[in-house]
């Protein structure tokens, strides 16, 4: 007979989070739409961080650029050249790391502040108290009111007065796309507040941080993912329009930045691939974050499956 | 009710079907009628023809005193006439509302005759009145009008402007100015402008001006197009084409696209890339033509007010003359020109560009600058700069590390600024590159802020202006925290120019350009400005339907149209196929280029044929869905009904 | 926008019709609850004024300095031109004239045209809602259709196919499609025209004219169709499986209703909407949005202006967009939200 072995409740804990993951792996490998965004994800990834060995850095430098400048697809060259005579493969893969990079930074930046105030918001809402009901409407006003303010004009103030570098442009996008997630989080948490051992958390005396951060938290965190996996697809495709407008960063060759050269130097007169390649990657990279964002939430909502 | 059969529903389908083809052919029949309209207007004889340039910004406005775009000014000087132009052969001063003009023996008091014969657009005739008020206006002291017109009548006395009889008025200046033989002002005509007060000037829209034009304004849409149509009454001759329409592309490659196409005739601001995509294209010639533009590298000179008092966090590095010839020689202006212009530009000397033959400066052999890294590095070495960590050299604890910034909206110093960057750091000096708008840059530069940066100036057949910009007078003035910005982007300030440039002022002729070379030379020398290079504007017209274009200068490769100052083929042009008798006994009409090519019908408006299949086709294809599904609707009600 | 955007804005509307239903079985009154929602818009609205007046006095603006080029206008002079676009006047003053102005109409004058800004706006607003318009009838129309029939047959060969369509158009940047569109059929096979909303030369009168107009709008409007119908199509598609499960449809097919009268008869009007609300909140949206359409297409409507404003930049211009596209989006929601409550009988009992 075996003897009984004593594990500790972190144990317990981790154990029932392999568990659920590995749940969640099974679920979600029968989604084919999943597996197929997933895979895209993968690979966009592998490329990205990968991309010092598939590509020399050097090519990116215009003033090191030696190709035909709009030339067709050649041997050194399978996608052809930018006005620059810089191979579009080259930028497409180096690019593949800024628009990557914009798209989870900002979604990050976007997430912490929508979940901040969606949490706060529902656990103060549901108190039973003046002060709490408050606190939840002037956040939902407040909330409310960015849901209302147009993207774009916001944007281009915002990279006038600081200038179009990297990081206005993930702090405009970021700080532009967390209402959404607000309102989905605040939701949610109002559903977990009313659940009993919340009440029971109460019973014992847990202050509102630990109620938040110990209960509500971990419970909306399945939520939480799938909507930040959504919002990155949105980001990257407003980095996009920010980069085309002429608001992105000139100096780091996104695939926006890309698009906007080829609006201004020569579409339907050279090389049409510097124009086609960058949108192909962009459908491509949107497309994966949002087939797998729907197949996870699909995973953890089980009403909604079989979609 | 009774049963709908099955024939009925067949009858019904076979209507539908009726009425959707019956569409999609009628769509096509009754579009087919339109370019037979647009076909009379561009290929019909005479001067019925439509000329459509476009271009890369539409007019702001028809208020010559707000304008402050290219295309701004070209239109005003359509609908206005000046006293004289710069002429077409050599940019010496051509006659035009004045027909003649002389000075007094102390060089101070002009007179000129104006023309007879001449009336504004509203019938009332022009008189030396008008003109009298014209300038009066433009000389009231600290007004915008002053500030507008400046450049040519920064001298005139205001109280001495004054008519005697109808065609004949007066002006003293306050010093010789031989400037005043060639008075880009447009001249307004008195009974309009004398109900504008000052304080409404600005806002003042005039959007039905009166001039005495060679065209006016029938149609102006902001953000889209401006149309005139031709002064058939003009003194100078009736022009060539009846219409003239100026069209505003937001979408580069579309105006490539619409050249091609026949949309448009003219196509002004392509990029240099655009612009060689369309070598080849049927019926379109390109005119790669030398301009009066040129692009620096700008140097914090020891940015000051005009007191002296030092304003602006600028590295004092580039204080040092060593610094900036180092920096100049690390910088390949032929590969500039060759990656960025594709060719389309000539390497840059000093301000006054090669188009201005005489004013253009040629540095003496062996004092010129040229691509040279090894002698850029011995400079700094030599200078007690040492390369340091990083790669960047470092002198008594400082780095040598710079700040370039350009303004935003341009499609080429984006492009130039990471190769100069990767050229200075070839030599040890560090570069952050910033991006910024016009009008921060404008009081960035304007505060001393700065180390260096790149941007552009055109230049006019009278270098006044550009020559003053180097002026200590034109450096900030003001207080902090934002100094009012002068002309001066280089607060470079040397007594010598200074006197040469109050020299220059009062003569003209050789001993004028004899005295601009000179400070040319100084400004060689010192590098206050790494002169890039003088870039070419690149034109593409269609040929094959419109000749008698009057180039300036007169070459092959010369302006076409967006001329420095100069509107001379506007009034020369004529379509292809018709006879030159049309335009050339037109004032300034002698030297238009023909070209004998036939004209191509390419009617290019409403619908044309391959248009009306799309509209047709896509009509076709909605009508027929929305057929079948009301058949379908049909079909399942009544079988509904029955059950 | 994104999608998760969006999802976040159709939430908040889904929510609010749930606090209505509550409302309503609470018995606080149909008229009352519109009376709040009427007057919270206007609170936004007010909110939206106050930060675009803050918004843009952040910006360095200075149009004197265009119009003196050089130091020949003394600062009195300069600022005197500056009063004229109300610059110079101390804060608390630019305030209230800014909310005395805009509430009559008066947004300033602009920068590079010298004109009112009203008048800039007002001839870049007819365009606008032509195209905005025409491509959100088509798309909804087009999308909803695609959205009911792949729902029904969820996992049919359409379905799939649809699916696999809506999800590309819905990943594509819209000015992509614009740009590749223009070089397929505008340069490639000369078909439709490069840019503008009408041809510069030619008979524009009567049918001609509403033809070339015509001519011109298709290609910006089969973009913005396109872009937007993948969302309706998949939000329609969404919400029709959502009442597939509902018992009220096993009683009408246990009736003996055929197939499509249950779908349409029934199915659909209640799955319609969720459809509903997120239509009217892409059309505040898709007003601001345009603006990279009618860049490539050389459009003359709000968004071009917008363009053109911030390449400028002409902030008075700016902020009276900024206003007209934050109003507009208002507006929409509060139209959203009262036809929510119109169209669903469960608010309607009280």
């Amino acid at each position: 007979m075996s003897e009984p072995v004593t594990i500790s409740a972190r144990q317990i804990g981790w154990q029932r989070r392999r568990e659920a993951l590995e749940d969640f792996w099974l679920q979600y490998r029968r989604d084919r739409n999943g597996m197929i965004g997933l895979v895209i994800l993968v690979l966009m990834i592998a490329v990205a961080l990968a991309a010092p060995l598939l590509a020399s850095s050097r090519g990116l430098n215009p003033a090191l650029a030696t190709y035909p400048a709009n030339a067709d697809p050649g041997w050194h060259y399978p996608l052809g050249t930018d006005s620059d005579g810089r191979s579009v493969l080259t930028e497409l893969i180096w690019g593949s790391r800024i628009s990557l990079l914009i798209g989870f930074a900002a979604t990050a930046l976007s997430m912490v502040i929508g979940a901040l105030i969606g949490i706060v918001a529902g656990h103060f809402g549901t108190l039973n108290h003046w002060f709490g009901r408050q606190t939840d409407n002037v956040l939902m006003r407040f909330t409310d009111w960015f849901l209302v303010v147009p993207f774009l004009p916001l944007a281009i103030v915002l990279a006038r007065t600081l200038g179009p570098s990297l990081h206005v442009i993930i702090i405009v996008i970021g700080i532009t796309s967390w209402p959404g997630t607000a309102r989905i989080i605040r939701a949610q948490a109002l559903a977990v507040e009313n659940r009993p051992y919340l009440e029971r958390a109460r019973a014992l005396g847990a202050g509102h941080w630990h109620q938040m951060s110990k209960h509500v938290l971990p419970n909306v965190m399945p939520l939480l993912i799938a909507n930040t996996i959504l919002t990155v697809a949105g980001t990257i495709l407003s980095e996009t329009t920010l980069s085309f407008l002429g608001l992105g960063d000139p100096t780091r060759a996104s695939w926006g930045e890309m698009l906007n050269g080829a609006f201004n130097n020569g579409v339907g007169t050279g090389n049409a691939l510097w124009l086609i390649a960058p949108g192909i990657a962009i459908i491509a990279v949107v497309m994966g974050f949002t087939l797998v964002g729907h197949a996870t939430e699909a995973v953890l909502d089980p009403k909604l499956r079989e979609r | 009710m009774p049963r709908p059969t099955a024939r009925w529903r067949r009858r019904r389908a076979a209507a539908c079907l009726a009425l959707c083809g019956g569409l999609v052919l009628g769509v096509p029949a009754v579009a087919a009628a339109a370019p037979a309209g647009a076909a009379a207007a561009t290929s019909g004889p005479g001067r019925s023809a439509t000329f459509v340039v476009g271009n890369d910004g539409a007019v702001d406005g028809l208020n010559p005193f707000v304008g402050q775009t290219s295309i701004d000014f070209e239109v005003y000087g359509l609908i206005y006439d000046n006293l004289m132009d710069y002429g077409q052969t050599n940019y010496q001063p051509a006659p035009r509302l004045a027909t003649s003009w002389s000075v007094s023996a102390n060089q101070l008091v002009w007179t000129y005759h104006i023309r007879h014969g001449v009336y504004w657009s509203d019938g009332v005739p022009l008189t030396a009145a008008d003109v009298a008020y014209t300038f009066w206006r433009d000389t009231i002291p600290n007004s915008v009008e002053f500030a507008d017109n400046s450049a040519y009548v920064a001298n005139i006395v205001h109280s001495s402007v004054k008519a005697i009889g109808r065609y004949t008025v007066q002006m003293t200046v306050t010093k010789p100015t031989p400037n005043m033989d060639l008075l880009i002002v447009p001249i307004l005509p008195k009974h309009i402008w004398d109900h504008v007060s000052e304080k409404d000037l600005t806002t003042f829209a005039n959007n039905h001006p009166v001039g005495t034009g060679p065209f006016r304004v029938s149609q102006f849409t902001i953000n889209q197009s401006v149309t005139l149509m031709a002064n058939p009454h003009y003194w100078g001759g009736r022009p060539g084409i009846s219409t003239l329409i100026f069209q505003n592309f937001t979408n580069p490659s579309a105006e490539a696209i619409a050249l091609k196409n026949g949309s448009i005739d003219f196509a002004e601001g392509l990029t240099y890339p655009l612009f060689n995509s369309l070598k080849g294209a049927k019926g379109v010639t390109l005119d790669n033509a030398p301009s009066g533009n040129f692009d620096e590298l700008s140097f914090n000179n020891g940015a000051a007010t005009v007191t002296g008092k030092k304003i602006g966090n600028g590295n004092p590095a580039l204080l040092d003359i060593n610094v900036r010839h180092a920096i100049t020689y690390a910088i390949d202006q032929k590969e500039l020109v060759r990656r960025v212009f594709l060719g389309d530009a000539e390497p840059a000397t000093s301000v006054i560009p090669p188009i201005y033959p005489q004013y253009y400066y040629r540095p003496a052999a062996g004092t010129a600058y040229s691509y040279d890294q090894a002698k850029a590095d011995a400079i700094l070495t030599a200078d007690g700069w040492k390369m340091g960590p990083g790669g960047i050299r470092v002198k008594d604890g400082r780095q040598l590390s710079l700040r370039l910034f350009y303004p935003s909206g341009s499609p080429t110093y984006n492009q130039d600024a990471p190769y100069i960057k990767a050229w200075l750091n070839a030599v040890g000096i560090g570069v952050t590159v910033t991006e910024m708008s016009t009008n921060t840059l404008t009081q960035v530069i304007g505060n001393g802020d700065y180390d260096m940066f790149i941007w552009g100036w055109g230049v006019e057949p009278n270098p006044d202006f550009q020559l003053s910009v180097f002026t200590c007078a034109q450096r900030s003035s003001g207080s902090p925290p934002n100094y009012t910005p002068g002309w001066s982007d280089n607060f470079f300030c040397d007594k010598r120019y200074d006197q040469l440039y109050e020299a220059q002022k009062s003569v003209g002729g050789a001993a004028r350009a004899r005295i601009v070379q000179q400070m040319q030379q100084i400004l060689y020398t010192d590098d206050p400005y790494s002169v890039l290079y003088y870039y070419n504007d690149d034109q593409a017209y269609r040929s094959d339907l419109f000749t008698g274009f009057a180039p300036q200068p007169d070459k092959p490769n010369g302006l076409v149209l967006f001329q420095e100052v100069s509107w001379w083929s506007y009034r020369c042009m004529r379509p292809v196929g018709t006879s030159p008798s049309l335009t050339d006994r037109n004032v300034g009409c002698q030297h238009e280029t023909g070209m004998t090519r036939t004209a191509v019908a390419a009617a290019a408006g409403p619908p044309t044929g391959a248009g009306v299949v799309g509209i047709g086709a896509l009509a076709a294809i909605v009508l027929g869905i929305a057929g079948v599904l009301v058949a379908r609707r049909r079909a399942a009600a009544t079988a509904y009904d029955r059950e | 926008m994104s999608g998760a955007f969006l999802d976040g804005a159709l939430a908040a509307a889904q929510e609010r019709r749930g606090e209505e239903e509550r409302a309503a079985r609470g018995g606080s009154g149909l008229a009352r609850s519109l009376g709040v929602k009427v007057l919270s818009a206007a609170v936004t609205l007010l909110f939206v004024l106050v930060f675009n007046f803050f918004l843009f006095r952040v910006l360095p603006a200075d149009p004197a300095r265009n119009l003196a080029r050089g130091t020949t206008l003394t600062a009195t002079q300069m600022a005197a031109i500056n009063k004229t676009f109300g610059i110079g006047l101390p804060l608390w003053q630019q305030f209230t004239n800014y909310f005395v102005q805009t509430f009559h109409g008066n947004l300033g004058i602009s920068f590079q045209y010298h004109i009112p800004v009203s008048q800039v706006i007002g001839k870049a607003l007819w365009p606008t809602i032509l195209l905005v318009g025409t491509s959100t009838v088509l798309s909804t129309v087009i999308g909803v259709w695609m959205g009911i029939r792949g729902g029904w047959k969820h996992g049919s060969a359409f379905d799939q196919i649809s699916n696999g369509v809506n999800n590309t158009l819905y990943a594509m940047p819209d000015f992509w499609l614009g740009m590749v569109l223009l070089i397929a059929f505008s340069s490639k096979w000369f078909l439709f025209p490069a840019g503008g909303m009408n041809s510069v030369t030619g008979n524009l009168s009567g049918l001609h004219g509403l033809l070339d107009l015509l001519w011109h709008l298709t290609l910006p409007c089969v973009v913005l169709t396109l872009v937007y119908l993948a969302e309706y199509s998949l939000v329609m598609r969404s919400s029709l499986i959502d009442e597939l499960g509902n018992d009220y449809l096993l009683t009408a097919r246990a009736k003996g209703l055929r197939d499509a009268m249950v779908r349409s008869r029934h199915a659909v009007p209640n799955a319609l909407l969720p459809s509903i609300t997120l239509i009217m909140l892409n059309l505040g949206f898709v007003i601001s949005g345009a603006i990279t359409t009618e860049t490539v297409f050389s459009w003359p409507g709000l968004g071009l202006a917008s363009y053109n404003a911030l390449n400028f930049p002409d902030y008075p211009v700016l902020e009276g967009c900024f206003l007209l596209f934050s109003a507009a989006v208002i507006v929409a929601n509060l139209i959203a939200d009262l036809l929510l409550t119109v169209l669903d009988p469960r608010v309607r009992q009280a």
